[in-house]
């Protein structure tokens, strides 16, 4: 087929795409405030139009795999500064028909010239020795690959059309571009691909990214090849390469997605699955493995002892996390062992012993509004096919380095390496210092869960890690309580801890909502409660989430109200 | 020196009010060595380093500056305003941090080297914890540039007009190298 045949081919796909999609579109479930409900489809993701790729997808006969790639793609032109085909991410994926549940790690590495010594804070956080080796887009045509119908080009057509001639910047985007103009205005690739004129755009501004849809124009067509030892990945060496990066030709050949068997663990008889490490699903499931040991509905949501029992749970769980989680392929992760029965009782022991044995951490300070730095999405299909992915730059704007001549934005992976000491444990170094062809442990942490056998939720989160809580405890909103989806995802919750691992923090956040005297017997007990406001951590967990009925199989979602995540179906 | 400056700083008062510095020009020469640091654990510091560098203004960057490192210092520029994950990364804690910088400007003080605040973070690094480095190292400034994107409540020019102290209101945080640069030639 030649190459013009191809093109026009493409075109009218694109086309019969867009017109099914604005015709079809009308009389979609769509909410912000209240659960969403559908039979054929539904999609949580961060921004409305990529919501609408997807549901075009659905309509179009592709798979809840097609929607998630359609969605992602749109996502990282319309939200780049939570993720892009550069980043990182985890996804589970379902296959109804042959009942099988794939996790896949396309989680970035360390470059091969990775050197530790060489590193401080300030170059893994941004600029040329901030990305680990783009994984994103590897990961995604992988999962088109395992499950999906659809032409691969046409899922990238809306991407493009808002890259060539904009769409108007949502209001999140416009505030965190502005927040950023200090940090990342030094690099100048940054600044000419994501302000005008100089300046932070203003909600509603038009963004056109030319170069970005051009590289996506070769994604359509050459699939990964074009950024793993094709056009745009050579322009990425050189570009490295002309300003001291690491990332070479090699790393971008050698990097590879790993098909890895599903964390599994059960909460009060429902299956529940998830990510395995480096994914930080396990903690999560860690959580609920030992809150089963309770009676919390006797407890009564949101009182002083179900609180406290969440905070002391909590502990356990990111302590095991920070202590062992990693790259498997570098460290020991005893998983097992962690999601034992045994262990969740040995954990509720401790707690009624009072004990904790991790040591204290230093104290860290917060003072920026922090959202997700992460985008989540829940993707059902009216074949019950499901897909839970997260993806990330990492912080927000990644790296801030946007590829010269590609619009594509680099992630910020190295970031969530330890260069030091693991403040946790106190270990020279520690389970997450980087090293290179290492992948780091991320907050990312999809999951699903099975009742009687059949698909029962689709859930994952983002905000650092806040993620787990966020995704705990509205689990546990649903199965124990019996919550609707918006119920499970915006009722208050608490944390504890801190945005990021390597910065400690002690604080037990709750959340508006949760009344005064509450507060006070938390702060009684001994916990260190800041007054409302003050806490460092507020990140919440932006989760979202779908359940499935179970009789009559159709789909309810719903978005954290604190979270960019938007929830439509029909 | 000090004359030259009073004469500067005169006709700056006489010419406007609040003591606003010219966007492009510095109310007094800078002289080198220069030292950049943060109080606030900021990347905005970091930011101030990258643009004075490649202005070719040699200076040393140190985001956790002790008195010691004053010593060489004829200079001091602190970008100022708090950052979560500075914080947290640096190990360091907000009474450190404020002590930290206390005794920095006081040692300056004593030294006689010149203070040069620097606020481009913009909104973000006013409230919170950023108030109370603010309000400890704005006053303390010899000269303050200060993105408009936190100066909207006006703050630093009636802080300014207050204290006599020179003012650069910036458009854009990237404006600040350049007209910090000069001060330098």
């Amino acid at each position: 087929m030649s190459h013009q045949t191809k093109q026009c081919l493409l075109r009218k796909a694109v086309g019969a795409l867009a017109v099914s999609g604005s015709l079809l579109l009308i009389g979609d479930a769509s909410a912000i405030d209240r659960p969403v409900v559908g039979k054929y489809g539904m999609i949580v993701a961060g921004h409305p139009l990529a919501v609408e790729s997807g549901l075009r997808a659905l309509r179009a006969g592709g798979t809840a795999c097609d929607a998630a790639i359609a969605t992602a793609t749109t996502l990282s032109v319309m939200m780049p500064d939570m993720m892009g085909p550069a980043g990182s991410g985890f996804a589970l994926l379902w296959d109804e028909k042959k009942k099988d549940l794939s996790s896949i790690d396309y989680n970035g590495v360390a470059p091969k010239a990775t050197k530790v010594a060489e590193y401080t804070l300030e170059k893994k956080l941004r600029g040329f020795w901030a990305p680990t080796v783009p994984a994103n887009l590897k990961g995604w045509e992988a999962v088109h690959n395992k499950c999906g119908k659809l032409p691969w080009a046409s899922l990238w057509a809306d991407a493009i059309d808002y890259a060539e001639n904009g769409r108007p910047i949502d209001p999140d985007s416009a505030f965190h571009t502005r927040r950023h103009v200090t940090e990342l205005g030094i690099y100048e690739s940054w600044g000419k691909e994501f302000l005008i004129n100089g300046n932070a755009p203003a909600a509603g501004a038009l963004l056109i990214r030319k170069d970005l849809a051009a590289s996506y124009r070769l994604f359509a067509k050459m699939g990964s090849k074009a950024l793993y030892g094709g056009p745009v990945g050579d322009k990425l060496v050189a570009y490295m390469k002309k300003n001291g990066g690491l990332i070479t030709r090699e790393d971008l050949l050698a990097y590879k997605v790993i098909w890895r068997k599903p964390s599994e663990t059960t909460y009060r008889g429902i299956k529940v699955y998830g990510a395995p490490p480096p994914s930080a699903s396990i903690t999560w499931m860690q959580m609920l493995n030992v809150l089963e040991g309770y009676d919390l509905v006797g407890l009564k949501h949101n009182s002083f002892e179900y609180l406290n029992t969440m905070v002391e749970v909590s502990k356990h769980a990111y302590m095991d996390s920070y202590k062992y989680v990693s790259d498997p392929d570098f460290v020991k992760i005893p998983a097992d062992m962690l999601l034992s029965r045994d262990h969740a009782a040995a954990i509720r022991q401790r707690i009624a012993q009072g004990r904790f044995d991790m040591k204290t951490v230093k104290q860290a300070v917060l003072d920026l509004p922090s959202k997700s730095a992460t985008s989540h999405m829940s993707v059902v299909d009216r074949w019950g096919n499901a897909v839970s992915m997260t993806n990330t730059l990492g912080n927000f704007w990644g790296a801030g380095v946007v590829v010269e001549g590609t619009g594509v934005l680099l992630s910020n992976g190295m970031d969530w390496f330890d260069i030091d000491e693991n403040v946790w444990t106190g270990e020279k170094p520690g389970n997450l210092v980087m090293a290179p062809g290492k992948r780091n442990r991320w907050t990312l942490a999809p999951g699903m869960l099975f009742k009687d056998g059949k698909l029962y939720m689709v859930v994952g989160g983002a905000g650092a890690e806040s993620t787990m809580y966020g995704i705990a405890q509205p689990i546990v909103n649903v199965v124990d309580f019996g919550m609707d989806p918006f119920a499970a995802v915006s009722a208050p919750r608490v944390l504890w801890g801190d945005t990021y691992h390597y910065t400690g923090g002690t604080e037990v956040h709750l959340q508006p909502g949760i009344p005064e005297d509450i507060r006070a017997k938390m702060k009684a007990a001994g916990h260190n409660v800041p007054d409302p406001g003050k806490n460092r951590n507020l990140a919440a967990g932006t989760t979202n989430m779908i359940v499935i009925d179970p009789a009559s199989r159709t789909y309810s979602a719903a978005a954290a109200r604190n979270g960019r995540d938007f929830a439509s179906g029909y | 020196m000090r004359k030259w400056v009073s004469v500067v700083a005169a006709a700056m008062c006489l010419a406007c009010a609040p003591f606003a510095a010219s966007a492009q020009g510095a109310p007094f020469k800078a002289e080198l060595p220069v030292l950049v640091t943060s109080s606030g654990q900021s990347l905005d510091a970091f930011t101030a380093k990258t643009l004075l560098t490649r202005a070719g203004v040699a200076n040393e960057y140190k985001a956790l500056a002790k008195v010691a490192d004053l010593d060489k210092a004829k200079t001091l520029v602190i970008a100022f305003g708090a950052s979560v994950k500075g914080f947290g990364a640096a190990g360091v804690t907000a009474d450190t941090e404020l002590a930290r910088t206390r005794e920095l400007l006081a040692a300056a003080r004593q030294k006689k080297i010149r203070v040069i605040g620097m606020h481009i973070g913009g909104a973000e690094r006013r409230t919170g914890l950023s108030k109370e480095i603010v309000e400890l190292v704005a006053p303390a400034s010899e000269w303050l540039i200060v993105w408009e994107d936190g100066n909207g409540d006006g703050y630093f020019t009636k802080l300014a007009a207050e204290k006599k102290i020179p003012l650069s209101v910036i458009k854009q945080p990237m404006e600040s190298g350049k007209i910090l640069a000069a001060a330098f030639k």
